[in-house]
């Protein structure tokens, strides 16, 4: 009987390959020598890959990790410089007036976009229930959005002009007395509220800082817009002129401007900027 | 601890709290969703919005049961805390030698 035999073949693709066999399998002991210290490493890592220099070397790691996070970070950022790009131009878009402006700050300050969402999906219930599909020029002007994420209440980005300014002001007064389901709370304070117009102007600036096309003019006009929109016999060519298709009445039916005049002209107004008869999307989307 | 059995009704609340509301929320939500597309054989959405509001308030209920049931469990745990803070400093039991 030979050695082998005993053993089992060295032949790996032997059916009886016995790795103690095989003359290429070394384990940590049987390569050292006498005496000798042994690496840490065992002794089949002897070949080091370039990978596992780059495992063992911290600056190397953190140069190689920071590298490939790197990659991730490009690829969630750079987008973002061509934002201008994804958004298409619709006819109709224009700036909010003062008075939305300030009603819109209320709708923020009170928190509606907890319950409410303003962003109608492309799907065939949404489309049916709330009107056509949200076009991202929409949101263009909206500083913070207000797409929100919960519907509690239903989607608000088309509510305009689909009640009237005294249904509103009753479903603010008291939501249960016109929708006896509705768990939304009352919001009849602001009918007691005087919108406070003294820093008007600083909120339109505002947003021309972060880049609504508000010109000086509409920031210096601010003042007198605000107060012009909730009165039908006033000067209002001015105020139809920087905003075209500004809803102008007394939205609430008090004789004061209160803080319900606002919100209610920012609801009316929602999604009633593009006229949806004539809008065509672009082909390529 | 000031009382064991504290500690045990504290999980029981705070897990049967959280089971009721969670697998009430989870239903809610998918009943809602379920509600909002459905449409009739003529493509007619079936349900107003506030038809779905109204179809969650039994969901509601058990959410609040739950809530309450959580709370409960907190309010246990923070009596049975206090216990044991204002518990007299006991003296050191000697440990005897094996």
């Amino acid at each position: 009987m030979t050695d082998t035999d005993k053993k089992g073949s060295p032949d790996p693709q032997s059916p009886d390959y016995a790795p103690e066999a095989d003359p290429r399998v070394v384990t940590g002991t049987e390569g050292l020598k006498e005496g000798e210290v042994p690496n840490e490493l065992a002794l089949e890592t002897q070949t080091i890959t370039f990978h596992q220099r780059l495992e063992r070397n911290a600056t190397l790691l953190l140069a190689g990790s920071f590298l490939v996070v790197a990659v991730g970070g490009i690829v969630e950022i750079a987008p973002l410089f061509w934002l201008e790009n994804t958004i298409e131009e619709v006819e109709g878009m224009r700036p909010y007036a003062p008075l939305e402006l300030a009603g819109r700050e209320i709708y923020v300050r009170e928190g509606c976009y907890v319950c409410h969402s303003q962003m109608i999906r492309p799907m065939r219930d949404e489309v049916e229930r709330y009107g056509h599909y949200s076009l991202a020029a929409e949101s263009m002007y909206d500083h913070p959005f207000q797409w929100g994420s919960k519907r509690t209440g239903p989607d608000l980005a088309r509510v305009g002009g689909r009640y009237s300014d005294e249904w509103h002001v009753d479903h603010l007064m008291d939501p249960q007395s016109v929708v006896p389901e509705s768990v939304m709370p009352k919001y009849a304070f602001l009918a007691d509220t005087r919108l406070d117009i003294s820093n008007i102007r600083g909120l339109v600036a505002t947003h021309a800082m972060v880049g609504v096309p508000y010109s000086e003019d509409m920031i210096q006009a601010a003042n007198a817009d605000v107060r012009v929109q909730v009165d039908p016999f006033g000067d209002i060519d001015g105020l139809l002129e920087r905003y075209p298709g500004a809803q102008v009445r007394n939205f609430d039916g008090l004789p004061a401007l209160t803080e319900m005049d606002a919100l209610i002209a920012y609801l009316q107004m929602l999604g009633t900027l593009v006229d949806f008869s004539t809008f065509t999307p672009d082909a390529s989307r | 601890m000031y009382s064991m059995p504290a500690i045990n009704l504290h999980f029981w609340l705070a897990t049967v709290g959280i089971v009721l509301y969670a697998s009430s929320m989870w239903v809610s939500g998918i009943m809602e969703g379920l509600m909002w597309r459905e449409v009739d054989a003529n493509g007619f959405l079936v349900n107003s919005f506030a038809d779905t509001v109204d179809a969650k308030f039994p969901m509601y209920v058990v959410r609040g049961l739950g809530g309450v049931l959580y709370l409960a469990g907190a309010l246990v745990m923070v009596w049975n805390m206090w216990m044991t803070i204002r518990a007299p400093e006991r003296a050191a039991v000697a440990t005897p030698a094996e």
